[in-house]
């Protein structure tokens, strides 16, 4: 290996070089998922939640006042899906949208940059 | 700074800005035509449909049987108070839309049949919790003030929008029974379960008694100054100013005031003493009702005095200290005190946050449940029975003036 022939002087020089060039230019070879991991994040969220609600979730959300979600079956999974479609809800309502708008404004920023 | 930090650091500063921006925004993604829930003397759209699933339920054996059974794996209450509730609301309904008279007081007596023959065949502790049975009542035979109250209640409604012979002698045997018990107390209020009275039963029944007055030409008026006077004096928590909710028979504080029985009270208190009773409302309204970036809720307990959450409460969510059970009865007295901006945002709030759901006409509140329902719509159509019997006060009380 090549690198284990290195002094210590050729290996700082390397990093420096390489910090450099990460400071001055997005990551081209970052993967679009990684990149937009908050739209990504978002549109995820946002089908999770057309998913369960599609399925009949939104009744198991009687959990929230007390009440047996279901009449038969399990009462632990029909609550941590009234549990999880609640939360879902609140996150696609509050959290995604102020997420969109930090991955538009990071959008824009690049493109400044370039 | 490495390019991963200054994204990182701008991802933060762009996600508080977006919050910022967001937050205050939401509400007006669920905007509240006030008229689509209260009208001041019909029933408004959106109601008909929420009294449409309700009587739906009571049509259809299956569905109610469903979600009775589902309420009473948590509480045997609620199954009691479904059915008062919407007794009430119909009862409502039926002087708001005569033309509707007949098919309202079908059901109501339906309910009224069935709640007798249960409470008769499985005494009072069928739809009591458990810990009715847990020890004795110290006024003895045993009977729940909760079950007299609201039964009073049902069949004094059912009279007030239209006589109904049968229900004289019930009507009368248990508002004589309520009062000979509450006068046997110290706090002149009787117990719901053992060594335990409740201002929301015994201001229920006191309710109850001011309409069997308005009725049978009774004159309990005494009793009733006698009463408030009682409570202002024994039944208030020192820091509030508000009614306790629970107290043994003697009068011994057990819970402070909370959500979920002060707001009924002050609505009961009306037809007792309306001075008081909106005194009452404007401390719970102080103490109790939140708002948050236009969503409107009710907390359970003031600030300073802190219960445990129970069956009553529903789940209180924590930092927010929303409380299902206090939220839905506070439509109730927003609705009853006409105060119009909190009612307003309460509704946005139940349609952000209690998911509804529409269908056929029908609509219901997925993440509350049949009694939650039934209050709903008691707080949205109340009004005629109150102004009815409070009306009837006036006109009396010109009568004597005359005399």
């Amino acid at each position: 290996m090549r690198e284990e022939h290195m002094t210590l002087q050729e290996q700082e020089a390397l990093e420096a070089v390489a910090s450099e060039l990460e400071e001055q230019t997005p990551k081209q070879h970052r993967s679009l998922l990684s990149k937009y991991w908050r739209l990504w994040l978002g549109i995820l969220a946002v089908s999770a939640y057309l998913l369960l609600d599609v399925s009949g979730v939104r009744a198991y959300t009687t959990i929230l006042s007390g009440t047996a979600p279901t009449d038969v079956g399990s009462q632990a999974v029909a609550s941590t899906f009234g549990i999880v479609y609640t939360l879902l809800y609140f996150f696609v309502v509050v959290i995604v949208p102020p997420l969109l708008f930090t991955e538009a404004g990071l959008f824009v920023l690049d493109r400044k940059k370039v | 700074m490495s390019y991963r930090l200054k994204r990182g650091i701008q991802g933060i500063v762009l996600f508080a800005v977006g919050l910022v921006l967001w937050l205050p925004c939401v509400q007006l993604f669920f905007p509240i035509q006030l008229s689509a829930y209260v009208h001041p003397s019909k029933i408004a759209k959106t109601t008909e449909s929420i009294a449409s699933y309700q009587l739906g339920l009571w049509k259809g054996k299956q569905e109610r049987s469903k979600e009775t059974t589902k309420m009473r794996k948590h509480n045997q209450e609620w199954d009691f108070m479904a059915r008062t509730f919407f007794v009430w609301a119909l009862a409502n309904m039926a002087l708001r839309q005569p033309e509707s008279k007949r098919a309202y007081l079908q059901v109501m007596d339906q309910i009224i049949q069935d709640t007798l023959e249960k409470e008769k065949k499985h005494t009072f502790h069928y739809f009591s919790m458990s810990y009715s049975r847990s020890r004795p009542f110290v006024l003895q035979p045993a009977r729940s003030q909760f079950l007299d109250g609201e039964i009073a209640m049902m069949l004094a409604m059912r009279r007030l929008v239209e006589e109904k012979p049968s229900y004289k002698k019930p009507l009368k045997e248990r508002v004589r029974e309520m009062v000979r018990r509450m006068k046997k107390s110290p706090v002149l209020s009787a117990e719901s379960y053992p060594d335990e009275s409740w201002t929301f039963c015994n201001t229920v029944a006191l309710a109850a008694i001011r309409m069997a007055d308005y009725l049978d030409g009774s004159d309990h008026s005494d009793f009733f100054k006698q009463w408030v006077r009682m409570a202002k004096k024994k039944l208030v928590h020192p820091k509030t100013g508000l009614l306790v909710s629970t107290y043994e028979f003697n009068g011994k504080h057990l819970y402070g005031p909370e959500g979920s029985t002060i707001w009924m009270t002050t609505h009961n208190l009306m037809l007792i003493d309306l001075k008081f009773a909106k005194e009452q409302y404007q401390l719970a309204k102080k103490e109790l009702a939140r708002n948050v970036l236009g969503f409107g809720f009710a907390g359970e307990w003031p600030d300073s005095w802190r219960g445990q959450a129970d069956v009553d409460s529903g789940p209180v969510i924590p930092f927010v200290d929303v409380s299902a059970g206090s939220s839905g009865l506070a439509f109730v007295a927003a609705k009853a005190f006409r105060d119009n901006t909190y009612l307003r945002s309460l509704l946005k709030t139940l349609n952000f946050a209690a998911f509804p759901y529409q269908k056929g006409g029908k609509l219901r509140f997925m993440a509350s449940n049949q009694v939650g329902d039934a209050v709903m719509l008691y707080a949205l159509v109340q009004g005629p029975i109150w102004r009815k019997v409070m009306q009837g006060r006036k006109k009396l009380a010109r009568s004597e003036v005359q005399r």
